[in-house]
């Protein structure tokens, strides 16, 4: 099923009929999507609608069992350069942080894979951005999860990439890092996938709307003009 | 090749770094390696001709699965914290990633070696300083063609349900040459034999070994993928 929006833009991610197939479970059928730089968009849709397996597939975790993804017009469907895979920031319900290690060895070591030239200036910064410079030299393993998200946003963050995918990053937040995601993200004007159950926070920074449901784009629309109500009448329409 | 390193060695110090923080993999293969060592010296008369046939084997059945524990808990351990997709997310080569996931194998499992060995020697009373040189030999080429393949199979094992089970049933058959020659080769040693006397045995270890080094890099990657 294609839902197109607008087709007078270069788009920076095109899923071009994507299908994503395990065993006899289909997780994604067909999916098209052409996204333009700069997009917030949230993606919304019911449990096993496909949102995670979408992301996976555009940050190269897994790759499609037929269709192309296509990032700035190359296409990455069976693996991309380190040029192309340095585009993309990844958070999630997972940090990807080493409990033993410390906040600051982290970012070091995940600045050393993204080659970043001065890692250090660049850690420094987006502690303070986060809140948690104080905490630098503290093991992982003694934060607090809403502490862990907040230096997994630095992470995310830490090699500026042009198209930030997040799954879930407000699950199990506290009231601050909730705040300090909410400014990130408003202040984050490049490409980012939100895939949240949240709708109301969903649908407050986004600029499209997207709803799966079982592996097939059921909606797709920019919220001009939309409602909360009205995606919510929706959403629950179609998530069955 | 030096980016491929650079990143290995990123991933190498990072793995170091942690496992001197928790020593989660160097204590369980220590103790396991001692286990083994007690059990054979109970089972064996100290002193007698037949030892010096039979301590190669018990030596290698000790570092054979000591280096399983270690290959296993390599890939398990980023799985199971859920950090293995920031690796995989990183636009680094995925060989990388399995030469320095290697690399801690193979200086985990030279430094139990380097433990458990002079207990051996204690244990059973043998003798090894007139042959030190061609131990270390062995015992260098082995733990890197063993790791290779324990490495590579460990990859493959964390994907399926049964992984503590999977990678014995993978590797041993496939590690069987390699853990024949090392014996052969050790018990040669332990005779007072030379290297002529090991030749067959010292080529075969060596293929085996750059074989497997070379084709668990190649392969690496499409273990991966899911």
């Amino acid at each position: 099923m294609e839902v197109k929006v607008n087709n007078q833009f270069t788009p920076s991610i095109r899923l071009q009929n994507l299908t994503k197939v395990y065993g006899r479970f289909r997780a994604l059928r067909g999916v098209n999507l052409e996204i333009a730089p700069g997009t917030f968009l949230a993606l919304f849709g019911p449990n096993g609608a496909g949102k995670s397996t979408l992301l996976n597939m555009i940050a190269g975790l897994i790759q499609p069992s037929r269709g192309a993804l296509f990032l700035d017009d190359i296409n990455v469907t069976h693996g991309r350069d380190e040029c192309l895979g340095s585009q993309v920031g990844v958070l999630s319900y997972d940090t990807y942080l080493y409990d033993e290690l410390t906040v600051n060895e982290n970012l070091q070591f995940y600045g050393k894979l993204y080659d970043i030239v001065d890692p250090s200036k660049k850690i420094e910064e987006m502690l303070v951005a986060v809140g948690m410079s104080s905490r630098s030299e503290s093991r992982v393993y003694t934060l607090s999860h809403g502490m862990r998200q907040r230096v997994a946003i630095a992470r995310a963050l830490l090699h500026d990439p042009d198209i930030l995918l997040l799954d879930e990053p407000y699950s199990g937040l506290d009231q601050d890092a909730l705040v300090t995601l909410k400014a990130i993200l408003t202040a984050y004007n490049k490409t980012v996938i939100l895939v949240t159950h949240d709708l109301d926070r969903g649908l407050e920074l986004a600029d499209r709307v997207v709803i799966l449901n079982r592996g097939y784009v059921v909606f797709d629309t920019p919220k001009n003009g939309l409602t909360s109500d009205q995606i919510k009448c929706f959403y629950k329409e179609h998530s069955v | 090749m030096r980016y491929l390193l650079a990143k290995s060695w990123q991933i190498y110090r990072k793995d170091m770094i942690v496992e001197y923080r928790t020593r989660e993999r160097v204590v369980t293969m220590f103790v396991f390696s001692l286990i083994v060592m007690v059990i054979f010296n109970f089972a064996f008369n100290i002193g007698s001709n037949f030892i010096e046939r039979v301590v190669p084997g018990m030596i290698w059945v000790a570092f054979s699965f000591a280096g399983m524990l270690c290959a296993s808990r390599c890939f398990a351990s980023e799985k199971d914290r859920a950090t293995f997709d920031g690796l995989l997310l990183a636009p680094i080569d995925r060989g990388s990633i399995f030469l320095g996931k290697l690399f801690g194998n193979i200086t985990l499992i030279s430094l139990v070696q380097l433990a458990v060995l002079p207990l051996f020697i204690i244990f059973f009373n043998m003798t090894i300083f007139p042959y030190l040189t061609k131990l270390l030999v062995i015992f260098f080429l082995g733990t890197i063609g063993f790791s290779s393949i324990a490495t590579l199979f460990a990859a493959v094992a964390i994907n399926t349900r049964m992984r503590d089970v999977m990678l014995p049933v993978l590797l041993l058959p496939v590690a069987s040459p390699i853990l024949i020659a090392l014996v052969e080769t050790t018990r040669t040693t332990f005779e007072g034999g030379d290297w002529q006397d090991m030749t067959n045995w010292i080529r075969l270890l060596s293929v085996f070994t750059v074989v497997f080094l070379v084709a668990s890099v190649m392969l690496f990657e499409y273990i991966l993928e899911e």
